[in-house]
């Protein structure tokens, strides 16, 4: 393969791998994402796969289809929304690096190549969950000729729903860029199109039962057809290859024609808006305030840092993480799981907390850029840097995280006063310890620190994200595990609660004392090496 | 007592010297020429000499400051990196304004000060945020933000890189103001011009050690070219001497 289109590709592919390959930590992520989500499909760490095969085997046959076309369903939203995600994403990233190819070759070759760089890393990504799912099912069916439809037939469907979503990601772009959207606004649509993910992923039966009637459920035929027994239809198989087909030629049209406008309209490099300011000297009334309280460089720092990330919002990327632990352990413990409606409160307490310490804050030196030097050098010491860190994220994360786990326990009727007043001093100390946690881990990572995101946001989310939510629970456990046994039946007392608030508010104190010392040090310490 | 004073100030990566043995004095109210060839430790001796590195061995001080005190320091020197230390997402006036409350300006003169640099850089758009500008324009915001607060000592690594002729001359005539006021200059570029024509003192480094040290016409008149790119490249492509300058102690 030497035309043009295979050599961007295959040299975007090159690059993306080794650098993958010369990190650990994405070399972790890569393994280790995929082997998760593989052990649990296929069935070798709890129901899986495996265990539809055996119940299929066991004659089961239409509930266990009936589920299979259901996750096939939800399976190809989840895809299409996923791969929109990233191919919106991905599209800052084809015009910066592709220029090289863009100046050398046609634009259909390099548009191409990127299409088939994007499918072929999420392929990579998560292909191999389905394939394990795949060979399981099979497994436990005794039917090894059931992994031909399901093996050939999953590739088929992310290889289709990363090139179809690849110009609805150049459409997103071509729009932002054509209306002068911000990158506020271009965050907005990332977080609604994760919201709309994990959505389905909730309710992903009823995905699957509304789309039954429709033709995407001939995807289900396809993935089914050498499945003995499962009754899938090969007209519908092969009238679904047809569709995708003519999708995937349609699609690579469309992205062509979409790149053109992208990386070649006058607005492409354009940014957000500015805010031209034809004052004499910038009025800093935010820093005026802070400076009544706390010394006027702390507060030019806070307010800078605050300036910073409302125009960078892709910076607090790392919170997203928290979100979703949130969201799936309300989903786990309380929606569909043992404990009452009380629960939520600490749990919007925790992951709040866990959420606030997850930005900027693991790593505070790496994410001033350029103008970490000019700050060292301005005599700022490293108690003022870790403080004003510190408070850019305390400030707005106190009162929105006591006001809404305050505000969950009083919606959700906590009838003992005494347990509301545990959960808002929970929710207090886990918003200090929170970003002293994270400043004390992140401290030792040093600007230029490789973060999957790349570009401004230099965030190690990897062994750093680790170390400090394994912090946070060692923290928040006594204080949340009590909140929990009295979210049981069997409820345990209000005094007993908050014994157990207490020793988390003792432990947060001493973490945080130390972490901010720790981080003070390490700061003033710090030599670019 | 010297501006910048270094007593066999030395910074290893492991078995490698970047700078090895150095000793320098630079008197007030002098601008001194830091010349070298690409990879001869001159960045890594102003991050040494501005704090932002730590030594492996000897002494340094700085406006009387050991360099080991960076917040000390800080108060004392200007520093212009060879990357304009600025936040992009910033307008340059926002950035200067935060700046100068870090350094503890008083507000009222940096209210004066600010938006005289910027006339006189010629910074029309301080207004629009950092990352819509050109090199000259960034290298611009960041001379103004290493020079005000009037610095004690000012370091500047390559500060003509990207200036229109104008702003070059600029800021030739401010390093000339700084240092008639008092102000120690160092200054590394490899703009042999600016140095002929600025410097008080040239020093010359290659592999992490000082070849030469002298008034720019006393250093060419030593050596057999005509100008000081001719001293320059004799200086350097001078094997016999940098062996002897490994050997010494």
């Amino acid at each position: 393969m030497t035309g043009p289109s295979a050599v961007v590709a295959r040299t975007a592919l090159r690059q993306t791998y080794r650098r993958v390959r010369e990190s650990k930590r994405m070399t972790a992520f890569f393994l280790l994402i995929p082997g998760f989500f593989a052990l649990q499909v296929s069935g070798l760490v709890g129901p899986g796969a495996y265990d539809l095969g055996q119940r299929f085997a066991a004659g089961e046959i239409a509930p266990v289809v009936t589920r299979l076309r259901g996750t096939v369903l939800s399976g190809v939203v989840l895809l299409a929304l996923m791969g929109t995600l990233g191919a919106a994403g991905g599209n800052s990233e084809f015009k910066d690096r592709y220029v090289t190819f863009l100046t050398a070759t046609s634009t259909r070759a390099v548009a191409i190549g990127s299409v088939v760089r994007q499918t072929a890393v999420w392929t990579a990504l998560f292909w191999p969950v389905t394939l394990a799912g795949a060979v399981g099912f099979a497994l436990g069916a005794e039917a090894p000729v059931a992994t031909v439809s399901l093996v050939a037939g999953s590739f088929w469907l992310f290889v289709v729903a990363g090139v179809a979503t690849a110009p609805v990601g150049f459409g997103a772009r071509w729009m932002l860029d054509r209306y002068g959207l911000s990158k506020n606004a271009r965050f907005g649509l990332g977080a609604g199109m994760l919201g709309a993910f994990y959505l389905v992923l909730f309710t992903r039966e009823t995905v699957g039962a509304a789309l039954g009637a429709t033709p995407l459920s001939w995807a289900g035929d396809l993935l089914l057809l050498t499945v003995p027994g499962a009754g899938a239809s090969p007209s519908y198989a092969g009238g679904f290859l047809l569709a995708t087909v003519g999708l995937v030629v349609a699609s690579i049209g469309a992205a062509v024609r979409l790149a053109e406008a992208v990386w070649y309209g006058d607005r492409a490099l354009g940014d957000d808006a500015e805010e031209s300011d034809d004052a004499p000297v910038t009025a800093t009334p935010v820093r005026d305030v802070l400076a009544s309280v706390v010394p006027r460089p702390t507060a030019a720092l806070v307010e800078t840092t605050w300036r910073r990330t409302k125009r960078t919002p892709k910076t607090l990327w790392y919170v997203y993480p928290a979100v979703f632990v949130g969201l799936v352990m309300a989903e786990q413990l309380v929606y569909s799981g043992p404990f009452a409606a009380t629960m939520y409160a600490p749990l919007v307490a925790f992951t709040g907390a866990l959420a606030a310490g997850s930005g900027f804050t693991l790593n505070p030196l790496g994410t001033e850029g350029d103008a970490l030097p000019g700050l060292l050098t301005a005599g700022v010491s490293g108690e003022t840097f870790i403080r004003a860190k510190a408070y850019a994220v305390v400030l707005p994360a106190m009162p929105l995280l006591v006001g809404a786990a305050l505000g969950t326990a009083i919606g959700v009727s906590v009838s003992s006063a005494l347990v509301v007043a545990a959960v808002g001093v929970f929710a207090v100390a886990l918003a200090v310890v929170a970003p002293l946690c994270s400043l004390a881990l992140g401290v030792h990572y040093p600007p230029g620190d490789e973060g999957l995101l790349g570009e401004d946001v230099q965030i190690p989310n990897k062994s750093a994200s680790a170390a400090y939510t394994l912090g946070m629970v060692l923290v928040s456990a006594p204080g949340f595990g009590a909140l929990g046994a009295y979210a049981r039946p069997d409820a345990i007392a209000p005094a007993t609660v908050v014994a157990g608030v207490g020793v988390t508010v003792v432990l947060a104190a001493v973490v945080s004392w130390r972490a901010y010392r720790h981080a003070v040090a390490r700061v003033d310490a710090y030599s670019v090496e | 007592m010297a501006a910048i004073e270094t007593d066999g100030l030395t910074k290893r990566y492991g078995s490698v010297a970047a700078v090895e043995g150095l000793d320098l004095t630079v008197d007030r109210g002098t601008i001194y020429g830091f010349l070298g060839p690409n990879g001869a430790g001159k960045t890594t001796t102003m991050r040494l000499l501005t704090g932002l590195t730590r030594p492996s061995d000897g002494t340094a001080t700085v406006a009387g400051v050991d360099v080991r005190d960076r917040d000390a320091l800080g108060e004392r020197i200007g520093y212009v990196p060879d990357t304009p230390p600025l936040y992009e997402k910033l307008t340059a006036r926002e950035q200067l304004s935060a700046v100068a409350d870090v350094r503890g300006l008083d507000p009222e003169r940096a209210r004066e000060r600010i938006p005289e640099l910027f006339d006189r850089f010629g910074l029309a758009a301080a207004g629009d945020r950092i990352e819509s500008y050109s090199k000259g324009m960034k290298q611009k915001t960041s001379v103004i933000q290493a020079v005000v607060h009037e610095p004690e000592v000012l370091f500047l690594d390559e500060p003509t890189s990207g200036l229109d002729p104008n702003a070059a001359r600029t800021l030739k005539e401010l390093l000339t103001e700084l240092r008639d006021g008092g102000t120690a200059v160092f200054l590394s570029t490899h703009v042999l011009s600016v140095v002929d024509e600025l410097a008080d003192t040239v020093g010359l480094l290659s592999d992490g050690r000082l070849l030469a040290e002298d008034e720019p016409e006393r250093l060419v008149a030593d050596r057999d070219g005509n100008t000081l790119e001719d001293a320059f490249v004799e200086l350097t492509t001078d094997d016999d001497l940098s062996a002897r300058l490994r050997e010494s102690p």
